[in-house]
């Protein structure tokens, strides 16, 4: 066992599937063992490598406190329920979308929105976590998030980029619990602003002299080390010191100001503006999967006025980063989702806002393997129930991974057991699928 | 194990799988062995030829530290044990560590994690969990105990509320405690057979999961008030218990058929409760600490029938424990993951887990003395290196000891035989058991049947009863708003007569004007007059409604027979479920234990083909590679002819070329004379032509002299051309016969050289095919080598899987924290502050005992680690697997590394400071010290030769300033090295 990398698990996966290993290696050579599935490997083999290969991303805004579907997908200008805004013709003849959103009406050929979406689930917290996770919350069983599972399936950790961005309007810089039983690797790093991770420069008091002499050092002292004994624990290890170095020179992907002030002007210079101009800079430089939320569209009061503002502020920037993802050719292989917690009632309240709804509501998805300029599912007239296309949580979790070539109907193993990574009773939406 | 499996074979199958067989039928001797000794030798049974080197000395020593203590030795431990020469010295620094106060952290820190798998604290103060775990630690509870005492710990007693926490805070969710006692107490993980049999584990059903949760549903938590000692109110959830309630449920396969069940540990027989009414299931209110909201518990208590279940039968829960302690101390259990125990993931050591259970048993669930046996055996103190590893290259083992060898190979081919016939045997006995399971599981699903129509008959009567007692209680309430109201007029009765009677008096004394006093009189003699009248219509309503209770309370209790009769109906569908029930469980124990061993067999004998098909790939690389001169050496002959040949044909086609340009030169030489013969034939003609006319002319011309002379001249220069012509003819022809001559011999060599080409193709050929087989051979003696390193892979982790090697494994998230924070003695420096602040609060007398100076110690070392909790924290946060985890798995991700290179204050702890480990290396009298410094300080080995050497190059010619600046780099280095982050 001395210089070439051979330990107990042949998989590139192996530092955290020890025991996945073992269990594959011994009992499956027994006869008549109904231990192991045969799903749980394709992911960490040679598809997850193809995978990596195919170089796939998505891009997640989460309207953070409920997104109002009249305001946005799904008007109904003109009945009990529309309220004040208009419908305005897109690029796409015959799908009209809210008067809040004149940019985005342009890039209408390149969406498909889903008015067809009845999660029923009325509570932030649980409504946020289905979305996110593609199942109902339970005590007994936590689910990864969407992000933790492409960044999983999509990332190649050779980029030297992380993974698994959540940008966040406030502080940021932290860890993100987001991952479940696909354990911590996948969890998310957070941004705040364009600040870069935490701790990705070396502290001032550390002269680049001594910086360079104490990484020689470690590795030479891991060198004798390994000469006697290499594992893919001290090699994972070793390599995650490399990691770091390597996403220390990469701090620039994380720095705005290395875009173009035009640029900058085109997405506006404000929060959601910066951070929509970032997404495009991460996705480019080799993030797979990044996270802008969009705070906050709990309108109980005042609807009207909030969303005039909010949708303000979202328009031009979402409407530019499409634009820029076909323009630069991204947009083949880069999935844009535009998710909430649920929608808003079609009822208008005494205090003119509307309150949670999760029965009709509408979910945008674009780019990938997502078919361009559609609209698929219908509500009736006053939007107060799905008359055509219904989906849950379920189906468009599934949908996000189809659309990005993951085979959503696998299973990971974890501790011995088999793990579908999307609900088994959910489906994707074909449809919707080019 | 190769023995037992050959003493198995001769053993009756019938009695063998009786569950009395499945522990070790121990020798007289063998039982008397101590348990750490039995623990080798049901290692070393299996260990066929696979023996590993023991652990350096040291490095022994530091894999116990961090295993007792979680912290690395410190270098004065590492020389007192190096001098320590006494046959006992093991024993000895096992038992220093297991009195060292730092291994009642790393029980807590265990059991924490153990318990609550890093679930945040939300309900309960980390610090009072903590301190309730550290209280166990310190008096050794037995775990059993300690898990009695969470399941007994009540709601309405704060005093109890840290032992709360294992239901607190996983928010009282009945589904989350019963996955989590699954797991936790017993190593099952029944997750997956919550809404039907579990899809892949045939042991774990359904009415396991739902047996499990009806110790739990249907309680739940919440909130309650209180006041504090302030008096302001505070709210508070507790995790109150509810009466009974086992709601029915289906598999979602096979829907319609309802089941209902009451508790049932995990395999074993369910529990009937006999039946209360609805309105006698909860005690009169108990509930001393005055909280609103806490309810009185139930008379029926499921949790004291867990207690006591817990109490009765320890077995299944050391089974569990022996294996998880098993597990925290070589980082896997013997049965892996330690929560997934069923047939198919059998004990990698059958016998041994049942020893070490029995045992763990018998000595009443002591962890302490579990631990201790298991770090004195020799399986403990082993390597991850076999013995034989030197000689390994890439996975492959020359067999240079042919006897060895041999031995092995022919054992393993008779040892899976055997297997493979036992594990037929094992099999057929299996599918007989498997018959009689379905047939007792068919019974019982009758039986079961039965009894959920009884039960929903008596939900339906209890329905009926409790519309009475609603009725009862409406009218009582009723009732008590009358007497109420009635007692309420007969009070304003009272005080308006009392009125009446004051302002009579005082009429009768006033003098003067008392028509004020009158009117007054007369309003509340209006009053008593009116209060008055309305009494006895209160009082008729509270006689009708006195008799509308009492109707109420009769039909009630009328009703309560017929209830308690249907209930009868119930308990006797129950004691038939009961019989069938004993033996569907005595079915399932045997099958499933049937069922493990053919899983054991079929395990053991894929490790054992493994064990065939390396040996023999070994055995086929050293014979290719035995033959691999000879081969190369065909090739090489195959060369030296072609090569031979090759100078032949060179000869050959040197001769040719002569021959041709012979010829060419011969060709030459002809070419003029054959043109110089063409001249003079010419001339000739020319001449005869003139001669012709000279004579056509003489005949017509008188002076013919003239012309005769012409002619004879003109005759003779034809005659010298003639002779001229003839001559250089003659020249031609022998030039001509030279040239077929030359031509002759060229084709004779012509031949040889087609002869030597052909010849040269033949070699060619055969040093192709010499090639090719070269090459073949080197292609199948590469893949041979793969597939030596593959299966050698495989045996290796077989063998870390079997406790036949050590397998490396990574300290824990808080182990790797605390080891830096101590070899960096920064924790040292926090334990001495707190220990002098501890003996100015106190200061000790002068003949302290040595149990006192010890809870002193003990006390810092808490104190020192609460306050660099958060600096462990970090660790954890950064280190560790997800909440709800059975195990830290290891990880290795970049901001773990730009923690420690640039975040947090590794960098800081490696400068020198005070008397600390990098200060003591500056401070070194010569590089070398300095240099063993920092390996025995850090890593519990001296360095080795190559270490040293280059340690020394980098000291030499350095200043103080910047020697320190050198020692914080290495420090650093070491600190986040591989070696660093694993266990030796």
């Amino acid at each position: 066992m001395r210089d070439t990398a051979h330990y107990a698990c042949q998989s590139s996966e192996h530092m955290e599937s020890r025991r996945n290993f073992l269990r594959n290696s011994l009992v499956s050579t027994a006869a008549g063992s109904s231990l192991v599935g045969g799903l749980g490997y394709l992911a960490e083999g040679q598809a997850a490598d193809t995978l990596k290969a195919a170089d796939m991303r998505v891009i997640v805004f989460n309207m953070h406190g409920g997104l109002s579907q009249l305001e946005s997908w799904d008007p109904k200008p003109g009945t009990r329920t529309g309220g004040p805004c208009r419908a305005i013709p897109t690029s796409v003849p015959g799908i009209h979308i809210s008067d809040l959103l004149p940019y985005t009406a342009q890039q209408m050929h390149h969406l498909c929105l889903l008015r067809g979406v009845n999660t029923a689930e009325d509570d932030h917290g649980k409504g946020a976590y289905l979305m996110m996770t593609g199942r109902r919350q339970t005590a007994a069983a936590d689910y990864p998030q969407i992000g933790s599972v492409t960044s999983k399936m999509l990332h190649d950790e050779n980029r030297g980029v992380p993974g698994h961005i959540v940008v966040t309007p406030g502080g940021g810089g932290g860890k993100g619990n987001e991952a479940a039983y696909l354990g911590p690797k996948y969890n998310s790093i957070s941004l705040g602003g364009s600040k870069p991770p935490p701790n990705t420069s070396k502290p001032e008091q550390i002269t680049e002299e001594s910086e360079q002499r104490r990484h020689e050092f470690r590795r030479r002292i891991n060198e004798e080390f390994l000469s006697k004994r290499r594992t893919a624990i001290t090699d994972a290890y070793t390599h995650s010191y490399e990691q770091a170095l390597r996403l220390m020179e990469k701090r620039d992907v994380f720095d705005l100001s290395k875009e173009s002030p035009k640029d900058l002007e085109r997405y506006g210079d404000y929060d959601l503006g910066r951070q929509c101009l970032l997404a495009r800079r991460l996705i480019e430089n080799g993030v797979s999967f990044v996270q802008i939320t969009h705070s906050n569209y709990d309108t109980h009061n005042d609807n009207f006025n909030f969303h005039i503002e909010q949708m303000g502020e979202f328009d031009r920037p979402f409407a530019t980063l499409i634009a820029d993802l076909v323009d630069r050719g991204l947009y083949e292989r880069t999935l844009v989702v535009v998710l909430s917690e649920f929608g808003r009632t079609p009822n208008i309240n005494l205090y003119y806002g509307r309150d949670h709804w999760s029965k009709a509501w509408s979910v945008v998805m674009a780019g990938a393997k997502v078919v361009r300029g559609a609209a698929f599912g219908k509500t009736n007239p006053e939007g107060t129930e799905v008359v055509d296309g219904q989906v849950d949580h379920g189906d468009l979790f599934h949908t996000y991974l189809r659309a990005v070539g993951i085979d959503s109907s696998q299973s990971i193993q974890v501790d011995g057991k088999e793990l579908p990574i999307a609900d088994p009773a959910a489906e994707p939406i074909w449809k919707v699928l080019a | 194990m190769v023995t037992r499996i050959l003493k198995l074979l001769n053993c009756v199958f019938i009695f063998w799988i009786s569950e009395n067989c499945l522990g070790w039928q121990d020798s007289v001797d063998a039982q008397e062995m101590p348990l750490h000794s039995r623990i080798d030798s049901f290692i070393d049974s299996d260990r066929s030829s696979i023996q590993s080197v023991q652990l350096p000395e040291s490095e022994r020593l530091r894999r116990l530290s961090l295993d007792l203590r979680m912290v690395p030795p410190s270098i004065e431990e590492l020389d007192e044990y190096s001098k320590d020469s006494s046959p006992d010295r093991w024993e000895r620094w096992v038992t220093r560590f297991l009195q060292d106060p730092m291994f009642h952290e790393r029980m807590v820190d265990w059991l924490d994690k153990s318990l609550m798998q890093r679930r945040p604290n939300q309900h309960v103060d980390r610090v009072k969990w903590i301190e309730f775990l550290r209280q166990s630690v310190d008096s050794n509870v037995p775990i059993d105990k300690l898990l009695r005492d969470i399941v007994t710990s009540t709601w309405w007693n704060s005093s109890e509320r840290a032992k709360q926490r294992f239901f607190l805070d996983r928010a009282g969710d009945a589904h989350a405690i019963a996955r989590d006692t699954g797991r936790i107490f017993f190593g099952r993980d029944l997750q997956c057979a919550q809404c039907h049999d579990h899809p892949h584990i045939s042991d774990y059903l359904q009415i396991d999961y739902h047996g499990l949760l009806a110790f739990f549903a249907p309680s739940n938590l919440a909130e309650a008030k209180f006041k504090d000692e302030k008096g302001t109110e505070q709210k508070l959830q507790l995790y109150m218990e509810k009466a009974p309630n086992d709601a029915p449920f289906e598999s979602v396969f096979d829907k319609g058929v309802v089941f209902r069940s009451g508790p049932r540990l995990l395999q074993q027989r369910e529990f009937y409760d006999p039946y209360l009414a609805p309105d006698t299931r909860y005690a009169s209110q108990q509930n001393p600490e005055s909280l609103d909201g806490a309810s009185a518990p139930p008379i029926q208590s499921r949790r004291k029938l867990l207690d006591q279940l817990l109490s009765d039968s320890r077995k299944s829960l050391s089974y569990a424990w022996a294996n998880r302690i098993w597990a925290m101390l070589f980082g896997r259990g013997i049965v892996d993951p330690v929560d997934m125990h069923h047939a198919e993931n059998p004990p990698s050591n059958p016998d041994l887990l049942a020893a070490l259970a029995d045992a763990f048993q018998a000595s009443n669930l002591d962890m302490k003395a579990m631990i201790e046996q298991i770090v004195l055996s020799k399986t403990y103190q082993q390597s991850g290196f076999l013995s034989f590893e030197s000689e390994l290259r890439d996975g492959y083992l020359a067999p240079k000891d042919s006897e060895f060898f041999s031995q092995w190979f022919s054992k393993s081919v008779q040892l899976s035989s055997d297997l493979a016939s036992l594990g037929q045997k094992q099999l057929n006995e299996c599918e007989t058991l498997k018959n009689d399971l379905d047939q007792k599981r068919a019974n019982w699903l009758e039986k079961q049947k039965e009894r959920v129509v009884a039960r929903s008959d008596l939900d339906k009567a209890e329905t009926a009863f409790l519309d009475l007692k609603k009725k009862r209680d409406e009218s009582s309430a009723t009732l008590e708003k009358t007497t109420k109201a009635l007692s309420d007029e007969k009070g304003k009765l009272q005080s308006f007569q009392e009125a009446a009677q004051s302002l009579g008096k005082a009429k009768a004394l006033t003098t003067g004007d008392t028509s004020d006093i009158a009117q007054a009189l007369e309003i509340a003699t209006k009053r008593v007059e009116s209060v008055k009248s309305g009494i006895p219509k209160l009082e008729m309503q509270l006689a009708e409604q006195t008799a509308a209770k009492e109707a109420a309370g009769k039909a009630l209790e009328e009703d309560r027979p017929k209830l308690l009769g249907i209930a009868a109906k119930l308990s006797e569908t129950e004691s038939k479920l009961s019989q069938a029930d004993e033996s569907f469980v005595a079915a399932r124990t045997a099958h499933f234990l049937a069922n493990q061993n053919h899983m054991v067999s079929v395990r053991s004998k894929a490790e054992c083909d493994l064990i065939i098909s390396w040996l023999s790939d070994c055995k086929k690389v050293h014979e290719l590679e035995a033959s691999k001169p000879k081969r190369i050496e065909a090739r090489e002959s195959a060369q030296i002819q072609l090569a031979t040949v090759q100078t032949k044909i060179r000869a050959i086609e040197e001769q040719l070329a002569n021959f041709d340009s012979e010829l060419a030169a011969t060709s030459n030489t002809i070419r003029p004379i054959q043109e110089r013969i063409a001249q003079v034939i010419s001339e000739i003609k020319a001449l005869e032509s003139t001669q012709s006319s000279l004579t056509a002319t003489s005949s017509l011309v008188k002076n013919a002299d003239a012309i005769e002379t012409a002619k004879s001249e003109v005759l003779l220069a034809i005659e010298s051309r003639r002779g001229q012509e003839a001559s250089w003819k003659k020249d031609l022809d022998n030039l001509a016969m030279k040239k077929a001559e030359t031509e002759n011999r060229r084709i004779s060599v012509l031949d040889s050289w087609t002869k030597s080409t052909s010849e040269r193709t033949l070699v060619e050929e055969q040093l192709q095919q010499r090639q090719k087989e070269v090459d073949q051979f080197d292609g199948e003696l590469a893949s041979l080598q793969t597939s030596c390193q593959d299966s050698f892979a495989k045996l290796r982790s077989g063998a870390e899987r079997r406790f036949l090697i050590a397998s490396q494994r990574p300290l824990s998230p808080e182990q790797l924290g605390l080891s830096i924070l101590s070899s960096t003695n920064v924790f040292q420096n926090y334990v001495i502050a707190e220990k002098t602040e501890l003996e100015k609060q106190s200061p000790p007398a002068a003949d302290e005992s040595k149990e006192s100076a010890m809870e002193r110690q003990r006390s810092a070392s808490r104190r020192a680690i609460d306050k660099l909790r958060s600096n462990i924290d970090q660790f954890a946060s950064l280190y560790s697997s997800g909440v709800g985890q059975s195990a830290d798995e290891f990880f290795a991700t970049p901001d773990q590394a730009l923690f420690v290179a640039n975040g947090g204050s590794v960098y800081q702890w490696s400068a020198p400071s005070g008397t600390n480990l990098p200060a003591k290396m500056v401070g070194a009298e010569d590089s070398g010290q300095a240099t063993m410094i920092l390996y025995r300080g850090l890593l519990s080995r001296p360095p080795t030769d190559r270490e040293l050497d280059w340690c020394k190059s980098l000291f030499k010619d350095l200043q103080t300033a910047d020697k320190g600046k050198m020692v914080q780099e290495l420090v650093w280095a070491v600190l986040c090295g591989a070696e660093f982050r694993v266990y030796p």
